[in-house]
């Protein structure tokens, strides 16, 4: 029995989810005070906090990685998703293939851009890496895997729980010591080459998303209304381009190991992610606009935050095990749904009531924009991504507006339409006249300018 | 009225649009006994129907024929009300199937039998064990 890379692991699992905490207050704290001195000794602790933090995320993922490499079969994150047999390179899709490794692979990507943070943008760096702190506090807890005492409430679903602790075969009475000779094996489905490298994209793009969320969010709150959107911009771009490479990566793996002979089935797990993406496209359009011509920052503040709470919504319908009818590769049900609830709605209610407060204050261009104007057009053609985009949203939410209709009381049993191709494509295909008139209408008021 | 408010209004009913023709298409998921109900009242719009394979008493699936062309089958599925029913299927047998821990058909019936369009498959049985195995 190996214990100690386990409880190593473990160990490192708590110390970042501390260490965040402790980073998100240190940096709070460095955004409010109003002393020179002051700020700069709570700028040093979240620095510190934030480089700890880091650091205990790359020691997870390497004792992890140690674990599945070596084959410790006591443990049952290895046993589960790997065996002797399986070839080196994926190795790395096991890391991935259980929910806990791809919160992990989350965090560390937002380490990683964390860090880049600290590095480019001295100035931004304090509220920004707040909301940074606070978005890696609730994804480590996500791998915490402690039970509450007294309550008996668990928190997370640790990676390093061993083989026994988590199945009740008899075996491990008679014999705790009881090591399997080999692991289940890793999914067939997941044994390609796109599983190795799809989802690292997908997840950099996720990362890539809080960034400009961070930006808004420091820039209301620190009353900078127009001066977020020029370091935000970038990152969105990035966020764009990353997360449809990952998406188009899925599409690819998808056409090649499930036998719906085509690159996008509508599954709603594809949904999930398709629905933040066009969103996203969108508000890079309307942050340009207000870059060139100091129009539609409102809109702009709406998108950026849409987008990552769509990503948080994502990840809500993907790992809560609801759309268990609907989809054919969803996660199963690890028991996160309240954390994950808790995780969506803390974010959500944070932006908008921080949107709210400083609603009025948030300079607006007084002159209506002509009809000939490109400003307007491109503005049309963000409508159609995100009506479009709501197109997607409402039969995918279906098992979750059941799940709430039946949670008052009430009977819901709507799913999703039959014919799921001829359904979803007979839309966009519309929405995707209106956005190349769009597209039109601003190449030619650009002529006219 | 500023153009900016007729833009939002006509957003609105966009977004309405949007809803109410996904009503329209939404499926909904139900029993067999309801399915052949709403099939004899002559609505032929596909359904989902949530269910389990049948089953004998050492849990192997029992009841899976091959159709005659070899490139269809059909199986007897449970649904969540205890039915027992017949469903065809225009396809060969997806991979995986008779290990699946639960079945969701989208189909229709025609005649005594139901005809399935779709067949999604819940399989975490292998890897989601209860038992090790030595």
């Amino acid at each position: 029995m190996h214990y100690f890379i386990g409880n190593l692991g473990h160990f490192f699992v708590i110390t970042s989810f501390v260490a965040a905490i402790a980073t998100a207050f240190s940096y709070f704290k460095a955004t409010t005070s109003s002393d020179l001195l002051n700020k700069n000794g709570w700028l040093v602790n979240g620095r510190a906090g934030f480089y700890l933090h880091a650091f205990a995320v790359l020691g997870i993922v390497i004792s992890l990685f140690l674990i599945i490499y070596n084959h410790y079969f006591e443990y049952h994150y290895a046993y589960s998703y790997s065996d002797k047999k399986l070839p080196a390179h994926y190795l790395f899709s096991t890391f991935w293939n259980g929910q806990e490794g791809s919160f992990l692979l989350w965090m560390f990507w937002h380490a990683v851009l964390g860090i880049v943070l600290i590095h480019t943008n001295k100035f931004w760096e304090a509220p920004v890496m707040t909301v940074f702190a606070a978005v890696q506090a609730f994804l480590a807890s996500m791998i915490l895997g402690v039970v509450l005492p007294v309550i008996d409430f668990k928190i997370g679903s640790s990676p390093f729980i061993l083989l026994r602790d988590a199945l009740p075969d008899p075996i491990f009475t008679v014999q705790p010591d009881f090591i399997p000779a080999d692991g289940q094996g890793l999914n067939p489905l997941l044994q390609n080459y796109w599983m190795v490298i799809h989802p690292p994209t997908l997840f950099l793009g996720f990362a890539a998303t809080l960034v400009p969320f961070s930006f808004c969010l420091a820039g209301l709150w620190l009353k900078k209304y127009r001066e977020w959107v020029r370091p935000a911009l970038p990152w969105s771009l990035v966020a764009g381009a990353v997360l449809g490479l990952g998406i188009l990566m899925g599409g690819y793996w998808a056409y090649e190991t499930l036998n719906f002979g085509g690159y996008w089935n509508w599954d709603p797990v594809e949904n999930a992610v398709y629905v933040p993406w066009l969103v996203l496209i969108a508000s890079i359009h309307t942050m340009i606009t207000y870059k060139n011509s100091e129009t539609a920052l409102k809109a702009s503040i709406i998108l950026v935050i849409s987008v990552f709470i769509l990503i948080l919504y994502s990840t809500f319908l993907t790992r809560s095990g609801v759309l268990g009818d609907a989809s054919v590769h969803s996660f199963t049900d690890l028991g996160l749904s309240g954390q994950l609830l808790l995780y969506m709605f803390f974010f959500l209610v944070v932006a908008v009531a921080l949107a709210a407060v400083r609603w009025k204050e948030i300079p607006s261009s007084e002159k209506e924009s002509s009809l000939y104007s490109r400003e307007f057009w491109i503005f049309v053609g963000a409508s159609v991504l995100c009506l479009m985009g709501f197109q997607v949203l409402v039969p995918t939410s279906f098992p979750v507006l059941n799940k709430v209709v039946q949670f008052f009381g009430g009977v819901s049993n709507l799913a999703p339409p039959a014919d799921q191709v001829g359904f979803y494509s007979r839309f966009p295909l519309q929405p995707g006249h209106p956005v190349a008139c769009a597209g039109g209408g601003y190449h030619n008021s650009r002529k006219g300018v | 009225m500023k153009k900016s408010h007729i833009f939002i209004i006509v957003i609105i009913a966009a977004a309405v649009a949007i809803i109410l023709s996904t009503a329209e298409d939404a499926s909904t998921y139900v029993s067999f006994s309801e399915a052949y109900q709403m099939a004899s009242a002559g609505n032929r719009k596909p359904i989902h129907v949530v269910g389990e394979l049948k089953k004998d008493e050492s849990g192997n699936v029992v009841g899976i024929e091959a159709g005659e062309d070899k490139v269809s089958f059909s199986f007897i599925m449970i649904d969540d009300n205890g039915k027992e029913q017949k469903v065809f299927y225009n396809q060969p047998m997806p991979q995986d199937f008779t290990r699946s821990e639960k079945v969701v058909v989208i189909g229709t019936y025609m005649g005594e039998n139901f005809y399935a369009e779709k067949i999604l498959l819940k399989c975490p049985s292998k890897y989601q064990e209860n038992t090790v195995n030595v």
